[in-house]
């Protein structure tokens, strides 16, 4: 048992991945097969003893409502835990640029309500193994009053643009917040994972609302450095961080290694998903796969080289699929060859096609198109 | 309970000796078929699609597996209000003499009281060792049409097998005047599955009267039905055409396996108006490492393959190790290949770990060899 509730929260405005963000929210993305996004932060809250657990989905929710369900398959007590969807909503305008911070302060009773002291909030966007009730110990043992996770990184240059950094003290003091523009190659990336007690986050968010309706709530705790004592914390495992589509397609990619992969398949802290019964996958004469994730239901009769292959796809005869993201449901058709491509949800690739992406710049196939 | 009135009772207390090793700490229904099943989430799974929703499991031989699986009736969707899945052991009763169960008769004579709980108007009894697909919903509609006392499911055999079953002579209008039990001389080739519909009422009397019966084995096949067709109850044949196969012996499970590999196998476990459900295991999809290369295989996530596997069956978390070779063989869950090692048409046991260059089977063999325990190199 953790003593915090769990917070899943959506980006702002500066993280969107083009052409798949048009159909759901990230937390709804489809990951390494047979997972959504939000399967990794709900995964790591369930296997830390968080029973109660809010998402905040800003976007069309149809597909995360029948994902997540009545939360079951993730192993959290049917009973005393509980896991609610909460769709951003707002009325008669757009809920695009919806801060986190009305959200929260829309919900605060339901928060102060909850019988665990602390909070624990984490984006969906950012893949990393999180133990918080190990964390929640070093929170309370710092003795700070908000702490924020991050993580030293040496190639902020050209990634993470627009994700938060931290500036700290040599005591791990957090003195501001900014944004990275790619201007420095190392920086503190924030994970954007906060753990405080319930009355300090309900005062944030009380403040936040005071000062400014478009404040966030990093914009808060930015304001908030010199007088309150925020630290930060290092997290020293791999980290994954989807904030445009070629985050997004490096970031599966990089499972392909039989070293991360095996990191993230950890027995002791499983992710959990919605199962759906598929049977195993089938190679018919002809199929073949190296260097690759092959989910149940498929069926393949080409080659498949460095790709990752989602749930009940058919892979034609003499077709050739090279790093390649193929969502659920697709059928690629004989003899296509496909090379860098995305290709999202049922969709269907007609015979003899050869499309190709750039390893920098994969292609995207948008979902249900017949190409 | 209530969308047909028929509760189903599997019985799942074989021991299923000739699987060997694979049932010496487990029964048979436990047992694992087709990279991510066990045997007994098919009649499950085709109750739970067959709308039954209360479901006993009669179970006895090395249960505990068997009882903790099976009890978990959300597997099989059967965890709604008025449904579950009931493991029901032999237990000590008020007034009656402790005991296993005697027979497969016996096994339901001792759960009458099980049964009446829900007064049902149909009982369907099911075994727990056969791999098909069936709509019991639909055997239930002719039970109902031919104003039947008892249905039995039977399937056309090839004349020349059918004296190793019970075979059902019927007239023209599918209802049984004879049943015979491994006839010398068959006169039909339709063998009973050991799949009955039965009226509660009718078949609650027989049950009765069957266990003070002296020289009564208490069994549906040698008692319960010739004392139905003696009183001239109507009895009907309910005929079943697909793919149905007792998976009784290491061969048998081995070709039943290997039926899977052909993409128009009958049996079509993707059949996503029929699925067969099963416990839910949180594995990544299965990955093929960079030096691995899989052909014609059935593989399930969660499995590792960094050697090679041809025409084979894999379930979750096998591991295949570089320079492996694994042909015609069914590994079930947690088996280890290491580094180098052959396998060839073999089944490996659950857990099982196949040391490096260690060599297990042959390519010519006739016989399917069953591996239970760890192989070293040079064994």
């Amino acid at each position: 048992m953790c003593n915090a509730l769990g917070i899943i929260t959506y980006n702002d405005s500066s993280v969107y991945v083009e052409g798949m963000q048009k159909y759901r929210p990230i937390a709804g993305f489809s990951f390494l097969g047979r997972y959504r996004l939000v399967d990794f932060a709900i995964s790591n809250m369930s296997n830390s003893g968080i029973d109660d657990i809010q998402i905040y989905v800003n976007g069309n929710p149809r597909s995360l409502i029948d994902h997540v369900g009545t939360g079951r398959h993730y192993n959290i007590n049917s009973k005393h835990g509980h896991l609610s969807l909460v769709p951003v909503y707002s009325e008669g305008g757009t809920s695009r640029f919806t801060t986190d911070i009305s959200c929260y302060a829309e919900n605060i009773h339901a928060v102060m309500e909850n019988h665990n002291d602390y909070v624990v909030i984490a984006p969906v966007n950012m893949l990393y193994k999180g133990n918080y009730e190990e964390l929640l110990k070093q929170h309370i043992e710092s003795g700070a009053e908000v702490s924020v996770l991050y993580q030293h990184v040496d190639n902020a240059k050209e990634n993470y643009i627009g994700c938060d950094v931290l500036q700290m003290n040599k005591q791990r003091g957090v003195l501001s917040i900014d944004q990275n523009l790619g201007n420095y190659k190392s920086r503190y990336l924030s994970l954007q994972t906060y753990i405080m007690s319930k009355e300090i986050f309900k005062t944030l968010v009380e403040e936040a609302q005071e000062t400014s309706s478009m404040y966030w709530f990093k914009d808060i705790l930015n304001d908030k450095c010199v007088d309150m004592d925020i630290r930060g914390l290092n997290y020293r495992g791999h980290i994954y961080v989807i904030n445009d589509l070629k985050s997004y397609y490096e970031s599966n990619m990089q499972f392909l290694t039989e070293e991360k992969m095996k990191d993230i398949a950890d027995p002791e802290w499983p992710v959990y998903t919605r199962t759906s019964d598929s049977a195993p996958a089938i190679y018919l004469n002809g199929g073949t796969a190296t260097g690759s994730l092959i989910s149940n239901g498929c069926e393949i009769s080409g080659v498949v080289k460095n790709s990752i292959v989602g749930r009940s796809c058919k892979i034609g005869k003499d077709a050739l699929i090279e790093n390649c993201i193929i969502m659920p449901d697709v059928e690629i058709a004989d003899g296509a060859h496909l090379k860098n491509v995305i290709v999202d949800k049922h969709s269907r690739i007609a015979k003899k096609k050869d499309l190709a992406g750039l390893e920098e710049q994969p292609l995207y196939i948008g979902r249900r198109e017949n190409v | 309970m209530k969308q047909n009135n028929m509760l189903a009772m599997i019985l799942a207390g074989g021991r299923g000796t000739r699987l060997l090793e694979l049932t010496k700490k487990n029964a048979k229904p436990a047992v694992y078929f087709g990279g991510k099943y066990r045997i007994i989430d098919f009649p499950l799974s085709n109750c739970a699609n067959s709308d039954i929703n209360v479901v006993g499991v009669l179970t006895q031989y090395e249960s505990v597996e068997l009882n903790a699986y099976a009890g978990a009736g959300q597997r099989w969707g059967l965890d709604a209000r008025g449904s579950g899945v009931y493991v029901l052991p032999p237990r000590e009763k008020d007034g009656t003499k402790f005991d296993v169960y005697q027979g497969t008769a016996d096994a339901i004579t001792q759960n009458i009281d099980f049964i009446d709980k829900f007064d049902p108007e149909y009982v369907l009894i099911l075994s727990g060792d056969h791999i098909y697909k069936m709509d019991y919903a639909d055997m239930l509609s002719c039970h109902k049409a031919n104003n039947a006392d008892c249905t039995i499911a039977v399937l056309p055999v090839p004349m020349k097998e059918a004296s190793r079953f019970g075979i059902m002579n019927t007239d023209d209008e599918g209802r049984i005047v004879e049943f015979e039990e491994k006839p010398e001389h068959p006169k039909s080739n339709l063998a009973s599955m050991g799949i009955y519909i039965f009226n509660w009422k009718q078949l609650r009397k027989e049950l009765i009267s069957d266990m003070t019966a002296e020289g009564s084995h208490h069994d549906f096949g040698k008692d319960i039905i010739p004392n139905f067709l003696n009183a001239n109850k109507r009895l009907y044949a309910y005929k079943f055409e697909g793919y149905w196969k007792d998976v009784g012996t290491i061969d048998s499970l081995w070709e039943a396996n290997m039926d899977l590999l052909n993409k128009n196998n009958e049996l079509n476990l993707d059949d996503p108006n029929w699925k067969i459900y099963t416990e839910d295991i949180p594995t990544l999809p299965h990955y093929v490492g960079p030096t691995g290369k899989v052909e014609h295989c059935y593989i399930n996530q969660g499995a590792i393959i960094r050697g090679e596997a041809v025409d084979s069956v894999l379930f979750n978390n096998v591991d295949i190790d570089e320079g492996a070779f694994v042909s015609q063989a069914v590994l079930m869950p947690n088996v280890k290949v290491g580094k180098g090692a052959k396998i060839y048409r073999a089944i490996v046991a659950d857990g099982v770990k196949i040391d490096d260059g260690a060599v297990v089977g042959s390519p010519d063999s006739e016989e399917i060899v069953l591996i239970s325990k760890r192989v070293k190199k040079g064994e």
